[in-house]
């Protein structure tokens, strides 16, 4: 297990590496000139050249790129962004993250919660109607875009039934107490998408495993149904939900991009937009690593919880089975 | 795809003809009947009549819609359906109508492009992996798997940022947006066709082939190319799907397609400072969209089953 847990360490750094390179240089490419974004065009020689110097912008690419990935492993320095009076990468990260963490974490349990039970249900029910209703709703889930549920959503329960706030965020500044109710439509319509992709999926899963004889034998010997349902079945359907539960927990964070601008929730995704609307490079740079080694993160732990769910994964390797799901 | 089309095993109707050689590791080339299957089912055929509708609006654009996209009609903001603009004008008096017809244009010229660009690179990088194997399979499934570690529209989302996509005009922004979402694509298409072409490379016509001294070029071509085909179609017409809904994210978010243009995804966002009053602006381009994407999802879903009949009873 050890051995299985470093080998895919061992994956993760050069993959980390390779995309700090590809961060670092798809910025240095893009057109136009730095100085022009922090000292404005207008501004003097002398400025510029002082603007220049002062962000490290006067140094040879390669020798750039060196510096960025030294100053993030000694000092865990991930620059200054261009606007805000030079304000450091991290302290803007550190102020969105809780916040998108905290909704990306409430989503997933919702739409795990109800993925698995719609599931089950439509599963329990396989071509009746509430299988169908339920696989119906899920298929809207899918192709209604967050974007649009959002405004329809807060047109009905925010502007015209009143019950629940229509944007902003619920750590509220002043007081700083908690709201929850401001992040009840957000985490509703952030978690909508994966609900219908995990009830699909563990609606197959499920179907598959019923078909299985040792359900037939636990039928057979009297054992009622939530027994059979959830102690035999639902332990051997569920290794494929978890690993799309690791995937979903990318896309919600990807969700949350859309999500956090429409409700306007200053967490990471929000921050992300305005950086690349203002072309604040630092920033968005710090933003690719950090959701970079997220994923990395959060495929590792997959992987790893895989393989003490199915010991059969720790000895074939990563053997593609990780995308079974997709 | 996490495919949950699970149904009970109904017997083939009579009188339908089951494919003649379907190779056990996907669907069969695109045979006689495929078409009549398709079109016999109900769901995939309104699809089809959907799909079609779209790009007989789009392909036309300039001379169907009444307006140019960026024409303002002076006087008419946020007015109201009416014989002048049969859908309304937005909030800059802009006829809703000819920005939806010319939305189907971007979203479908979108899709086109980007699943060429797809196609092409996903199928050279799975074709060399699949049938070289070895050191190069390795490297290549390498990449893939990294850049499949990423949801698609995050990094379509980054790659934009950093192309700076926010300020390009509107032409450039356009070919930025497929650039950056057939970047992320290709990789899911290569593992495909390298996973059919492992499978098939094995199989006993490829072996013959080899034996009557066929070159690698005549059996990729002549052997195998013709099998990648069924899955191929399956997988571009649910991909484009996925590729129109990151285009409306993309520029709902203002990153993608830049104004004028009507993106349906900008038009949505243009919506929302307006859309208690007028939730008009908010439904027609939302429901547009959800069409077209439910529209080639079911066509996916019901080629799949045309293609390959017997797999219609299989988890």
């Amino acid at each position: 297990m050890l051995r299985f847990i470093l080998g895919r360490l061992a994956l993760a750094v050069p993959t980390l590496l390779a995309i700090s390179f590809l961060v670092f240089f798809a910025g240095y490419l893009s057109p136009g000139d730095p100085v022009d974004i922090i000292a404005g065009e207008k501004a003097s020689a002398e400025t510029r050249e002082r603007v220049r110097r002062a962000y490290g912008l006067d140094r040879p690419p390669l020798e750039r790129y060196g510096n960025y990935v030294g100053a993030i492993v000694l000092r865990g320095d991930f620059g200054r962004s261009y606007f805000n009076n030079g304000e450091p990468v991290t302290a803007i990260i550190r102020r969105g993250f809780p916040t998108t963490a905290a909704l990306a974490v409430l989503a997933l349990a919702l739409s795990l919660v109800v993925g698995v039970s719609v599931g089950i249900l439509a599963a329990v029910s396989a071509n009746r109607p509430p299988d169908r209703i339920a696989m119906g709703t899920a298929l809207a889930g899918v192709a209604v875009p967050s974007f649009v549920l959002g405004p329809v959503l807060v047109l009905l329960f925010g502007l015209r039934l009143g019950w629940l706030p229509v944007q902003g965020f619920s750590l509220n500044p002043v007081d700083e107490r908690l709201y929850p109710e401001y992040f009840v439509l957000p985490a509703i319509v952030l978690a909508a998408r994966s609900s219908a992709l995990i009830a699909r999926l563990t609606r197959s899963s499920m179907l598959d495993v019923l078909r299985a004889d040792y359900i037939r034998t636990a039928r057979a010997k009297g054992l009622g149904t939530g027994a059979v349902l959830f102690k035999h079945a639902l332990k051997n359907a569920f290794p494929p939900i978890l690993t799309v539960a690791g995937t979903t927990f990318g896309y919600l964070l990807s969700g949350s991009f859309v999500v956090e601008t429409f409700f306007t929730i200053p967490g990471i995704g929000y921050q992300s937009i305005q950086s690349i609307l203002q072309r604040d490079y630092p920033v968005i740079q710090g933003m690719a690593l950090l959701l970079a080694t997220i994923f990395v993160v959060v495929n590792l732990v997959v992987d790893v919880l895989y393989g003490v769910l199915d010991p059969r994964a720790r000895l074939s390797g990563s053997g593609g089975r990780r995308r079974a799901g997709m | 795809m996490a495919e949950a089309n699970v149904e009970l095993a109904e017997p083939n109707a009579p009188g339908e003809t089951v494919g003649p050689m379907i190779p056990p590791t996907g669907l069969a080339p695109p045979a006689h009947g495929t078409w009549r299957r398709l079109l016999r089912n109900p769901v995939a055929a309104a699809s089809l009549v959907v799909l079609l509708f779209m790009a007989l609006v789009a392909l036309p654009a300039p001379a169907l819609a009444p307006y140019e996209f960026a024409r303002q009609d002076a006087g008419y903001q946020l007015a109201g359906p009416s014989a002048r603009h049969p859908l309304g004008t937005d909030d800059l008096a802009r006829d809703t109508l000819s920005r939806l017809v010319y939305g189907a244009r971007i979203s479908l010229t979108v899709a086109v492009l980007v699943e060429a660009f797809v196609v092409t690179v996903g199928l050279a990088v799975g074709l060399i992996a699949g049938f070289f194997g070895g050191l190069v399979d390795t490297a290549l499934m390498r990449v893939t798997d990294v850049v499949l570690a990423f949801p698609e529209i995050l990094l379509a989302i980054l790659l934009l940022g950093l192309f700076g996509a926010a300020s390009a005009r509107p032409e450039a922004s356009l070919v930025l947006v497929v650039v950056a979402l057939g970047a992320t694509g290709w990789p899911s298409l290569a593992r495909l066709v390298r996973g059919q072409v492992l499978g098939l490379r094995k199989r006993e016509f490829v072996e013959a082939a080899r034996a009557l001294g066929a070159t690698n070029g005549r059996i990729v071509l002549r052997h195998i190319l013709p099998n990648l085909l069924s899955p191929l179609l399956v997988a571009v017409t649910v991909d484009a799907a996925g590729v129109i809904l990151a285009e409306a994210t993309l520029s709902f978010l203002g990153i993608g397609v830049q104004r004028p243009y009507p993106s349906w995804g900008r038009m949505i966002n243009d919506a929302l400072d307006y859309y208690e009053y007028h939730p008009r602006l908010l439904i027609l381009p939302s429901l547009a969209l959800s069409l077209t994407v439910l529209a080639l999802n079911f066509l996916g879903d019901g080629l799949r089953d045309a293609l390959d009949p017997r797999a219609r009873n299989r988890s």
